[in-house]
């Protein structure tokens, strides 16, 4: 009881009050400031991406296919996180893979991703994207939410998601983008899931698939 | 007035399927291309039939196999 007394006599009301009031608002306000610094790169990032993206579309009008599809991989690569896409795609069957066919089913998937997405880049062009807002989802995820927009109105709004992350080194990376709500990573992961369950998880048939398709 | 309704249907589907040729061609190029069309299909049936709640709820489970893998 004593040492109880003695512990609130030293205790001032200056220290009471920094404790109960001021430290409690400067952790929320140091941690807001952090998420919304977060959220405002996520966005640069994306809005980076886009413009670069249109740049390339003028640049590469008169190239030919290859040379275009080139570039666009080129870009693309620097903005996803290939490797954990190609995780989220092959769920538990990622573990049964060797280096060498992690490696050739990462290339295959940017072969994927570039074929799925480069014909909207490429009229990226002439369509105005107007970032809508973003949001910090758990720990680690940051969605930012887009659209597509005509300014001439013959096309109607096409409402994009990104999902990003920061990846080892803490840069954010993209993982997943939903176009109207359909998912790039679901769909592949569909895909490559049901290749993988009928061959008993043999990477070398899911990779010769892919191969045969180019 | 008839006639022109009945022309007018057939040319509106051949119109839409040259719109989507690219998109259909390279559909037929993916490694399996009944699987993706079927998750292609699902996914925009979910989207227009459910909620908001719904969609938060579907996200939440992702985001948590996402942030499993991201570990």
């Amino acid at each position: 009881m004593k040492n109880l007394r003695s512990f609130y006599n030293k205790f001032k009301i200056k220290d009471l009050l920094y404790f109960v009031l001021i430290l409690p608002i400067s952790i929320t306000l140091i941690s807001n400031g952090a998420c919304a610094d977060k959220l405002e790169k996520s966005n640069t990032i994306i809005q980076e991406m886009i413009s670069k993206a249109k740049v390339n579309a003028i640049e590469t009008l008169k190239l030919d296919q290859n040379e275009k599809s080139l570039r666009i991989s080129l870009l693309i690569k620097e903005y996803i996180n290939l490797n954990f896409m190609a995780k989220a795609t092959t769920g538990s069957f990622w573990k049964k893979a060797t280096v060498l066919q992690r490696e050739r089913y990462k290339n295959a998937l940017l072969q994927e991703i570039v074929k799925t997405v480069e014909d909207h880049l490429n009229t990226l062009s002439t369509l105005n994207y107007i970032s809508t807002d973003s949001e910090l989802r758990g720990k680690k995820l940051i969605y930012v939410r887009g659209r597509i927009e005509d300014p001439n109105n013959n096309k109607p709004p096409v409402n994009l998601l990104w999902k990003l992350a920061s990846n080892n080194e803490g840069n954010l990376q993209i993982l997943d983008l939903e176009i109207e709500g359909i998912s790039l990573v679901s769909s592949h992961k569909a895909e490559t899931m049901t290749i993988l369950r009928k061959n008993k998880g043999d990477f070398e048939v899911l990779l010769d698939k892919y191969n045969k398709k180019k | 007035m008839n006639d022109i309704n009945l022309i007018e249907i057939p040319i509106n589907v051949i119109d839409t399927r040259s719109k989507l040729s690219n998109a259909i061609d390279k559909l037929y190029n993916s490694p399996d291309p009944y699987t993706k069309m079927k998750s292609y299909y699902i996914q925009n049936r979910r989207k227009n039939v459910y909620n908001e709640k719904y969609h938060n709820i579907k996200n939440k489970n992702k985001d948590e196999e996402f942030e499993k893998l991201l570990q």
